[in-house]
């Protein structure tokens, strides 16, 4: 000891020392929980491993070479305890929860991203809203290509849908009718090519496997109020199921892929109607909202039915109106364009997003509505004062008329299986520079990969997957101080044991290793038993949902608000791995403190008392 | 028991000290505390020899640093100056894991509150003292020797059914005798207890002597600190700590 007296000081510089430390241990746990977040980035690595593992190394290193009075001593503590239980249960629970977060937004994550991919050409190339002509040549030139699998054009504008439903008494009498607009992305394509270049086909909702499932289901429920002695639910289920029969046999998916309504479907007076395809989610009734697990009942639907033919067009689904804006090829807005349409299917990509807003038409329709089909146009723009001309229906003194080619706002592009996104978008921009040298008055075309056009969508969800595990990160960072806190207790309380132990011959490392094994192995059995109830957890999360729901009336999930039908039931592994590491991590950091006490502890001083 | 004291602080140990030789010794220990501006001066220049299987009585007014002195000579706290001698060699000039393992295995401490491990069966508080000194690799090879060691020493001290008794389960005796068998667990050369009666009664108190004298008779140095004569009549040597010196 320094005889020296030095008044003051010492507990100044214990007060400094304390707080330096405590500010390295925090830092040290928030690198370790953002490591754990931002997994991949070895800048983050470095510091976190080099610090985590020079502790848990030191540790492990001195373990059997030291007095087996630590290991046994950790193992007593341990079980005659209650708080240490409690930190336990901390990491436990701190582990399960940022593992659950972090799997579920990835599982998200994985999922938009494989719904937006399905319902996205890997490559589209793009003009303005008012389109550009020699499309097809494009196409024909892109899909010379051998990265190009197949090129189909779309056109992409927006318009608004109005969807007309009556009420009709017995005799077909009219009763009330309710009109609901909405805005839509309107496409055009053809199905066919379309199906070539995306998941089109695949995303059709309604086939006849659906009606197989539902038929079946209702048996089960049926069988199973039966069992139960509901005769009324019996009942109603297979009244549901005869409900059913107006849909079956109707080649809803043939209408959907050939864009043609059935002739039984057209209403009786009037001119036939060309057919439209609505995204599942487009249509705003209340009929048509999704149901409990994600399925949805064809009935109370645009949809027409099998009888439809034999039904009063008052008592079928109304045809729904779509009114679009073309522009000119020079792009001045022409007047609005109002068209009929027969629903004939529904699409599902799982991304609500897009089921939502968007709605399909045959290209050729959308053409002519947008006035983007072939046709003459005046050579050029034209003046105020022959504008005025042609409003009052004078043809003399006008321009020269000159034909123009059909337009389309975008062709859209599969590349062949092994190509690569990135290499497939140069090839097409090559070939789309060449075509713009030989069309220099095309205009302006843009290539995009299917990541850079929903970029906002996916960078969103990415951001939030970040975010939400940095806050659980942060939350976690209190229960670690919480379990550093016990520790510190456990040291105070435990100060006289300490200095017994120091009396008996133990060292001050032996004694702050002591602390480090208890919060090595807080950290292990904490960390390994959240990953299991998080694994637990998450490979039943739907089951779990669907419980709470029926005991309870407790919707932790509702797909009618979400984009997926059920909670993705995924883990990352590198992931789960690495958030276990670091919980372990900080409960051996968290009770450095802990340890450093019990080091710096003067034997003498706690033994002198009772 | 052990008259054949271990030696640890060396690879090759020297010749053992018969009864008689000292075997423990200070020279000019100084000890003080800082209270705020005061400074306490509590030994000025210690000088005491123990002697192989001697029984040395230490007594003195209370703070007149009894404790502080017994410390110091088993290695818990350091002199502010001047010099601990076992076996011949300073105790405190070989680094702290030198001290640590001299506190281990060369000396044994009893004290006035036994200070046990509450969590910790009798049989378990003893082995503690054999825990410190082997390695967690070492221990298999020795736990069950250990354990018979641990509780042939209870039993000789007359705890033979208290083995798997926690401390709160037993008498302020039979913890004191608990708290004598961990110092003796290691075979110390010298046995130092700081007022090891202090807390008991007179009837008790003489029992846990009785320990004492059969622990001397088997030729256990002892180092004791105590204020009560009595217990003080039955060392070999009694010397009288005043105004930090011994007298
Ligand atoms: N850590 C300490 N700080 C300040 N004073 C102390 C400390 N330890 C002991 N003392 C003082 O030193 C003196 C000697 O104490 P101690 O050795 O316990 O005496 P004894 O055992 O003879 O009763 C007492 O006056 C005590 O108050
Ligand atoms: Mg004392």
């Amino acid at each position: 000891m320094d005889s020296a007296p030095q008044p003051g000081s010492p507990s100044l510089i214990a007060t400094i020392g304390r707080i330096v430390l405590d500010g390295i241990v925090v830092v040290l746990r928030a690198v370790g929980f953002l490591l754990a977040v931002l997994i991949g980035i070895p800048l983050l690595i470095g510091p976190l491993l080099v610090v985590g593992l020079v502790v848990l190394i030191a540790f492990v290193c001195t373990a059997p070479t030291s007095g087996v009075y630590r290991t046994a001593l950790t193992r007593v503590y341990m079980r005659h305890k209650l708080s240490p239980l409690f930190a336990a249960v901390v990491v436990t629970l701190c582990t399960m929860m940022v593992i659950i977060v972090i799997s579920v937004m990835g599982g998200f994550l994985d999922l938009m991203r494989s719904s937006v991919k399905r319902l996205s050409s890997d490559v589209s190339v793009k003009s303005g809203v008012q389109g550009f002509g020699h499309y097809e040549e494009l196409a024909k030139r892109l899909e010379a290509l051998d990265e190009v699998e197949a090129a189909t054009p779309v056109t992409v504008g927006y318009g608004l849908l109005r969807v007309k439903r009556q009420l009709v008494d017995l005799n077909g009498k009219v009763v009330s009718v309710t009109e609901q607009v909405k805005t839509v992305e309107v496409r055009g394509i053809d199905p066919a090519g379309y199906t070539r270049v995306t998941g089109y086909e695949s995303s059709l909702y309604w086939r006849p496997e659906l009606f197989e499932q539902w038929r079946e289901r209702l048996d089960e429920l049926t069988a199973e109020a039966r069992s139960d002695g509901d005769t009324f639910a019996a009942k109603v289920y297979q009244d549901r199921k005869g409900e059913l029969s107006h849909f079956e046999g109707v080649d809803y998916h043939g209408a959907g892929m050939r864009f043609k309504p059935l002739d039984a479907w057209q209403p009786k007076k009037g001119p036939k109607l060309p057919a439209i395809v609505l995204g599942i989610e487009v249509d705003p009734s209340p009929y048509a909202r999704r149901m409990r697990g994600g399925r949805y009942w064809p009935n109370g639907r645009l949809l027409q039915s099998a009888d439809s033919a034999r039904l009063p067009d008052s008592m079928r689904p109304q045809p729904v109106s779509l009114t679009l804006v073309p522009m000119s090829s020079k792009g001045t807005l022409i007047e609005p364009v109002l068209g009929q349409f027969i629903v004939v299917n529904e699409t599902k990509s799982g991304l609500y997003e897009l089921d939502n807003s968007r709605v399909y038409i045959p290209l050729d329709i959308m053409q002519s509505m947008l006035d983007m089909d072939a046709g003459e146009a005046y050579e050029r723009p034209l003046t105020d004062a022959e504008l005025e001309l042609l409003a009052l229906g004078e043809t003399d003194g006008l321009p020269r008329k000159i034909p123009v080619p059909a337009r389309t706002t975008q062709l859209s592009i599969k590349l062949a299986d092994d190509i690569e996104l990135q290499a497939g978008r140069q090839a097409v921009q090559d070939v789309v520079d060449k075509f713009l040298a030989d069309h220099p008055n095309v205009g302006l075309l843009s290539v995009h990969t299917w990541e850079q056009q929903h970029s906002t969508l996916l960078n969103a969800v990415q951001n939030e997957k970040g975010l939400v595990t940095f806050l659980f990160a942060i939350i976690s960072l209190v229960a670690f101080v919480m379990v550093g806190t016990v520790f510190y207790n456990i040291v105070l309380e435990k100060t006289r044991d300490i200095g017994v132990l120091r009396a008996l011959g133990a060292s001050r490392l032996g004694v702050a290793n002591i602390f480090l094994g208890y919060g090595l192995s807080i950290g292990i059995v904490g960390g390994l038993l959240g990953l299991g109830l998080a694994m637990l957890i998450i490979f039943n999360i739907n089951e779990i949902n669907d419980l709470l729901f029926d005991r309870f009336g407790i919707a932790m999930w509702n797909p009618q608000t979400y984009y997926f039908d059920t909670i993705p039931e995924q883990i990352n592994p590198t992931e789960a791995t690495f958030i276990v590491i670091g919980a372990i991590m900080c409960s051996v950091l968290s009770t450095v403190i802990a340890a450093l006490m019990a080091a710096r502890l003067n034997p003498v001083d706690a033994l002198r008392y009772e | 028991m052990s008259d054949k004291p271990t030696n640890s602080t060396t690879a090759n140990p020297p010749p053992l000290p018969q009864r008689g030789e000292a075997i423990l010794s200070s020279t000019g220990l100084h000890k003080h505390y800082k209270m705020g501006d005061n400074d306490l001066h509590v030994l000025r220049g210690v000088a005491l020899d123990v002697k192989q299987g001697e029984w040395v009585a230490i007594v003195g007014a209370s703070g007149s640093g009894k404790s502080t002195l017994l410390h110091l000579l088993g290695g818990l706290d350091k002199p502010d100056k001047g010099e601990v001698h076992f076996q011949g060699k300073n105790v405190f000039a070989f680094g702290s894991k030198a001290v640590d393992e001299y506190r281990s295995k060369s000396v044994g401490f009893v004290f006035q509150f036994y200070h046990l491990l509450p969590e910790l069966n009798a049989i378990d508080n003893v082995l503690t003292g054999a825990m410190v000194t082997h390695s967690v690799l070492k221990w298999p090879s020795v736990a069950r020797q250990s354990h018979a060691r641990a509780v042939e020493l209870l039993t000789s001290l007359g705890l033979g059914e208290r083995l798997t008794h926690r401390p709160s389960k037993l008498s302020g005796g039979e913890r004191q005798r608990v708290a004598i068998a961990r110092a003796l667990i290691n075979e110390p050369s010298v046995l130092l207890a700081d007022e090891p009666t202090g807390n008991l009664d007179e009837k008790t108190g003489e029992q846990i002597l009785d320990v004492f004298r059969d622990l001397h008779k088997q030729g256990q140095s002892i180092v004791m600190v105590t204020h009560d004569a009595k217990v003080a009549n039955a060392a070999d040597r009694r010397v009288t700590l005043e105004r930090g010196r011994l007298k």
